[in-house]
């Protein structure tokens, strides 16, 4: 018996998929994305930081120069406000987070109706951005705040939908439980419901086709325009964030989870593997593709996007009708 | 759906391209032979003619009196904006560039008309990395 | 709408105020974009919009404005090549060439047709490198970064074979009046022709990454479309009227040196909008690269220098180097007025010169091809949404130093 027991959540809510699950993910993504987009465009990307390990302290380094420079506070807005919104944003953020189990008896706070709630507070993000952006009153992020309002109302729906279609089909919300039933993929069970969680996750994260808010040649840096220093880091960082929350629950839902390893240690592995596999291909999509202009990417989330969300729901339904699981 | 695909196989494939970028300084640009770099002047073919003086654009060349009673050519860096015009016009082939194409100074006194566009000076050689 | 105070400082009101007397009872803001804006480049954009869309946008231009005319006054004729070329650095090597045109009318000299074939060749490869800058620069704009780094890199070789041929890597200063200033030499052949090669091998996967591109094509198509008559009552030039549909470009028109016994076609689109734009200008840089081969099959032998310069003084011609600089010290142009166009990578450039009877000009006019695309530039975005300005804005290579002069 260990002198003082460290309870599972405990575990969870500090190593993984909790606080350092995050910060982790934050920097190895942001240096993933970074070295990977520079390989495709002929370059070394982040190098000299640590050039024995390819630069990977780069993203650190970036980070520890954010926190000591200046923070600057543009007079005209409610600083109260202004100073707030950035941590409410990463920590909203990162909250969908307690709810999905990442290993047997790693979870934070379970719920059997868990991953229901996860993405019922995914979807609320949005809010504390929008506010962000209000309070920075500023033009740029004010068109910033709007095209973002816009964007989420077109990602929320087929990103709902598709959700509700797996949860249908496993007839559970509960996070253990979505797993274990899991003896085929949901990816290969639905692939529609994926490939709209897939394209919903592309536009919440706003990674490239859809980088539409934070435009750098028309809106500056959108939201996130008047943000320096730390508020910078929380308020930027809040995508990685969610990006992480979106390949957790991904992973989850779609790829089995922590299957097929059945204790603690391994399943967490196994989920950082399919995260990562997860993540991947969105990390390079910033050396793939431009934007996409705003009323396109409303339309295609409108029209394609929730034409395939709602396929998805009734193929579901389909083959929960014809018993498949 | 299979434009997309594409697209992500050419990313794919372009990851195992040589990186483009030169680490300066542990490797050099190869722009050689002919690079218009740092001007020097051998002082024994010099005649003191001043056709570099009157030929140049910036108005960068001044001329000053030396121990040995003949006028050199110096150059303003501040102002050189290395056309190579001043090369070109001399008529004794005194004047030349080196593949120094570096040029920087410590303080801003240094680089008005240095005295000393000693051709031995200049110590870097041709040749580097070439992208073609 | 007329009268913009563009001397406003900051914390002034005038924009707010200016906002509400312009959209009396609409839904609009006055968006000031520029010149410290990443979509704006060295000028600024008053754009007035009217939710996302553009209704008005007044350009500010002139942050880089150097006053090329005004220095080429009162000073030597031989120094108006390096001045000229600062204005477009990249397209150094075309920019400069009415300027040379003009000036051997003024001398009275006559390239060998060595030189005019050197000219000619390093304009083209020159036509190459701006072309791919703007397409980088269009790649960024529409957020494809591998566009713009691929482009990038790849225009380096040619500022790298810039280099070992005339010595620098942008301002070339390469042609100057009466032939070149410095002759080619076999490896040089070899030199240019593993750069095509090497161009053409890497802009494959170029197009299909960024030209290809669905989301490229959705942005560029239909976007910032003009029609031939407005094209030319607005007097667009270059690439940009023949992305209309209007046939005109000096080199076929009025061929200067080599132009006239090389055989090549113009690239002409008919849509005129922002893709039509860019794709004139992807199958210029294939027509370049034609143009070049042709010219290292069949460069003649001769001279790189007016006979009638080395005649003046035999001793300045030194191997490698044409060294007739110093020969410009004797002669002197006829008084009058002589002028030189050329067919720049952005357009046509037109230069006069007034001269007296030293050396020293009286007048210099010159008219940069950016400079008259940027009315047809701020036409083609009215309309438009906002995310569409920085489309138009590259769609038309629009380069401030060169508009600005």
């Amino acid at each position: 018996m260990m002198p003082f027991e460290l309870s599972s959540d405990l575990v969870a809510a500090l190593v993984f998929p909790g606080v350092l699950g995050i910060l982790g993910f934050l920097v190895v993504a942001i240096w993933a994305e970074r070295k990977l987009v520079a390989r495709i465009q002929w370059r070394y990307g982040p190098l000299y930081v640590s050039k024995a390990i390819g630069g990977f302290l780069q993203p650190i380094a970036d980070l520890v120069k954010l926190v000591f420079s200046e923070l600057v506070l543009p007079r005209h807005t409610n600083r109260a406000l202004f100073l707030s919104t950035p941590l409410a944003l990463f920590i909203a953020e990162a909250l969908p987070v307690a709810f999905i189990a990442a290993a047997p008896g790693l979870i934070i706070f379970y719920n059997p109706h868990g991953l229901a709630i996860a993405v019922v507070l995914w979807l609320l993000v949005a809010v504390f951005l929008v506010g962000m952006a209000w309070s920075e009153a500023d033009k740029f992020t004010y068109i910033g705040a709007m095209r973002e309002i816009l964007l989420s109302a077109a990602y929320e729906i087929p990103l709902l939908l598709s959700l509700v279609a797996m949860l249908l089909l496993y007839g559970t919300a509960d996070p253990y439980r979505v797993v274990e039933l899991q003896n085929v993929w949901g990816v290969l069970l639905n692939p529609l419901a994926f490939l709209a969680f897939y394209i919903s996750l592309v536009m919440s994260t706003t990674r490239f086709p859809f980088e539409i808010p934070e435009a750098e040649p028309e809106v500056v840096l959108g939201p996130y325009t008047e943000y320096g220093s730390t508020l910078f880091i929380l308020s930027f960082g809040g995508t990685y964030v969610k990006l992480y929350a979106g390949a957790l629950l991904g992973s989850v839902l779609f790829l089995g989870g922590w299957q097929p390893a059945v204790d603690t240690l391994s399943g967490a592995l196994v989920t950082i593997a399919k995260m990562a596999a997860l993540a991947f291909p969105l990390l390079i999509l910033r050396a793939i593709y431009p934007r996409y202009r705003i009323d396109q990417a409303l339309r295609f989330g409108w029209s394609k996007l929730l034409a395939l969300s709602i396929a998805a729901v009734i193929f579901s339904i389909a083959l929960r009708f014809a018993g498949v699981i | 759906m299979s434009i997309h695909v594409k697209l992500f196989l050419t990313a794919l494939k372009n990851l195992a391209e040589r990186q483009w970028t030169v680490r300066w300084p542990e490797e050099r640009r190869d722009y050689s032979p002919a690079v218009r770099g740092f001007i020097v002047n051998d002082r024994a073919v010099c005649i003191s003619c001043q056709l570099c003086e009157a030929v140049c654009p910036a108005k960068a060349i001044k001329f000053h009196l030396e121990q040995d009673g003949k006028r050199y050519p110096g150059i303003d860096w501040g102002r050189c904006i290395l056309c190579g015009y001043c090369v070109d016009a001399c008529p004794t082939g005194s004047l030349r560039h080196t593949p120094q194409v570096e040029i920087t100074w410590r303080s801003l006194s240094t680089y008005k008309f240095p005295r000393e566009m000693d051709p031995d000076a200049v110590s870097v050689e041709a040749g580097g990395r070439s992208l073609l | 709408m007329t009268e913009w105070p563009f001397n406003q400082r900051v914390g002034s009101t005038f924009f707010i105020d200016a906002e509400e007397k312009l959209l009396e009872g609409r839904r609009g803001m006055v968006l000031v974009v520029g010149p410290q804006h990443p979509g704006s480049g060295h000028m600024r954009l008053f754009v007035v919009l009217d939710g996302d869309l553009i209704t008005e946008v007044v350009p500010d231009p002139g942050f880089v404005h150097r006053g090329v005319e005004k220095l080429a006054e009162n000073r030597p004729y031989w120094t108006l090549i390096p001045l000229v070329e600062k204005a477009s650095i990249m397209d150094s090597a075309n920019i400069t060439y009415p300027v040379v045109l003009a000036l051997e009318r003024a001398l009275g000299l006559e390239p060998p047709p060595r030189a005019k074939y050197l000219r000619v060749l390093m304009a083209e490869l020159s036509r190459v490198r701006t072309h791919l800058y703007d397409m980088a620069l269009l790649g960024i704009f529409l957020g494809h970064s591998t566009a713009f780094m691929w482009s990038f890199a790849i225009q380096d070789l040619y500022a790298e074979v810039f280099a070992k041929i005339t010595g620098a890597r942008t301002t070339i200063s390469y042609a100057v009046p009466g032939g070149v200033r410095r002759d080619i030499k076999p490896s040089h052949v070899e030199l240019v022709e593993k750069l095509l090669a090497k161009t053409e091998a890497k802009l494959r996967d170029f197009k299909t990454l960024f030209l290809d591109n669905p989301v490229t094509r959705a942005r560029l198509e239909g976007v910032g479309t003009l029609d031939a008559k407005a094209v030319a009552e607005l007097g667009v030039v270059g690439p940009f009227a023949r992305a209309s549909g209007v046939r005109y470009d000096v080199r076929k028109v009025h061929p200067y040196d080599a132009y006239g016994e090389l055989d090549f076609e113009i690239a002409v689109e008919k849509a005129g909008d922002a893709m039509a734009r860019t794709l004139v200008r992807w199958r210029e840089i294939y027509t370049s690269i034609d143009i070049a081969r042709q010219i290292l099959k069949s460069l003649p032998e001769s001279d790189v220098i007016d006979q009638a310069l080395l005649f003046k003084n035999p001793e300045y011609r030194r191997e490698g180097i044409s060294g007739v600089l110093g020969v410009y010290t004797y002669i002197y142009p006829e008084l009058g007025e002589y002028h030189g166009m050329a067919e720049a990578s952005r357009g046509l450039t037109y230069v006069q010169l007034f001269t007296t009877s030293s050396q020293r000009l009286y007048r210099m006019r010159l008219v940069t091809p950016s400079w008259r695309n940027l009315r047809a530039m701020v036409e083609a975005m009215r309309g438009q949404r906002l995310a569409d300005m920085p489309a138009v804005y590259m769609s038309f290579g629009y380069f401030p130093p060169e508009a600005d002069r």
